[in-house]
């Protein structure tokens, strides 16, 4: 068996690598055509290959995903007091203080001689709160509501 | 009646490796292997409305790769001596069995490569992951390509024998 698998081995390795010759062919069909024996060892021999060929690729892939490859990573960086708060408030500020400066300025402006009457913006003081005034009803109308009392 | 897509998508899943087995049985080639996986899987999808949930999918599945695997002799350049396809034909049905075995050698396979020496592994590495070819793998291990050939298949050979004393054992 073992003079059968070298052959095969040394015939399906020239094969796979292009530099099969036209006579090892010949050989290396008869063999597959002919020879049970052969073709069993040669699809035992090819579904080994795909084994291993799949397993080289899963070691590959534990490798990487390994503890000791998690451990060597540097660690990950936690970002700063100064990224995480400081900056966007600093950024937040800065905006709130533009957008108030141009509405008060805009609103302060003194109206141009070019510009139309009925465009000027007038400042009003807000209007008071309106308190209700007592209901006054006339009183029959206030007897017949809560009915005849003592 | 077509079964769903999730269903579809396990069944494709769980096929990869015997078809791949399959595949490059006809091919013995790795590069063409892997090509012919990939229009195979495509070819499935496009046609899941046809697969019939009551039938066996890698039966279904062989004979599209099958086909897959005559096509790509077409387009493939000629300067490469390949297999006569009356070859590939009587290989098909045993090289679909061996496929759906596959699983079987692969627990026993593992067991056997434990037991070969670090260089031994290192090689097998080589030749097996990637595209590295065993003239490229000589170099990398500054052996001569002779000596390197001559390795890999005592290495095979020795993995060969325990892997069918261990499927022996199994089996008895």
């Amino acid at each position: 068996m073992n003079e059968l698998f070298n052959q095969i081995h040394e015939l399906a390795t020239a094969y796979e690598s292009g530099d099969i010759t036209a006579s090892q062919l010949d050989v290396f069909e008869d063999l597959l055509l002919n020879n049970p024996e052969a073709r069993r060892i040669y699809l035992s021999y090819t579904s080994d290959t795909i084994n291993l060929h799949w397993q080289s690729h899963r070691d590959q892939a534990v490798n990487e995903l390994s503890l000791e490859s998690l451990l060597n990573q540097p660690p990950a960086r936690r970002p700063s007091l100064l990224t995480t708060w400081l900056v966007p408030g600093s950024i937040a500020a800065f905006f709130s203080l533009a957008v108030s400066i141009a509405f008060i300025d805009r609103n302060n402006t003194l109206p141009t001689e070019t510009e139309p009457v009925d465009r000027y913006i007038i400042n009003l003081p807000p209007s008071p709160p309106q308190i209700p005034t007592t209901a006054l009803i006339p009183v029959d109308q206030y007897v017949s509501l809560i009915g005849d009392t003592p | 009646m077509a079964s769903d897509p999730t269903t579809f998508v396990s069944l494709l899943t769980r096929s990869q490796k015997p078809l791949h087995a399959y595949i490059y049985a006809l091919t013995l080639n790795l590069t063409d292997a892997d090509e012919i996986l990939q229009e195979t899987n495509m070819r499935l999808w496009e046609q899941r409305d046809d697969y019939d949930p009551d039938r066996p999918f890698m039966a279904w599945a062989k004979t599209i790769a099958h086909y897959q695997v005559l096509s790509s002799r077409t387009k493939q350049s000629r300067e490469r001596l390949r297999f006569r396809p009356a070859v590939l034909e009587s290989l098909s049905d045993e090289a679909a069995a061996a496929a759906d075995a596959i699983e079987q050698r692969r627990s026993a396979l593992q067991n056997c490569v434990e037991k070969l020496n670090d260089s031994s592994r290192r090689l097998l590495r080589l030749c097996y992951f990637g595209d590295t070819t065993i003239k490229q793998a000589a170099n990398q291990l500054d052996r001569s390509v002779a000596a390197t050939y001559k390795a890999l298949a005592r290495i095979r050979q020795t993995l060969f024998d325990c892997v069918e004393k261990q499927m022996q054992e199994n089996n008895a």
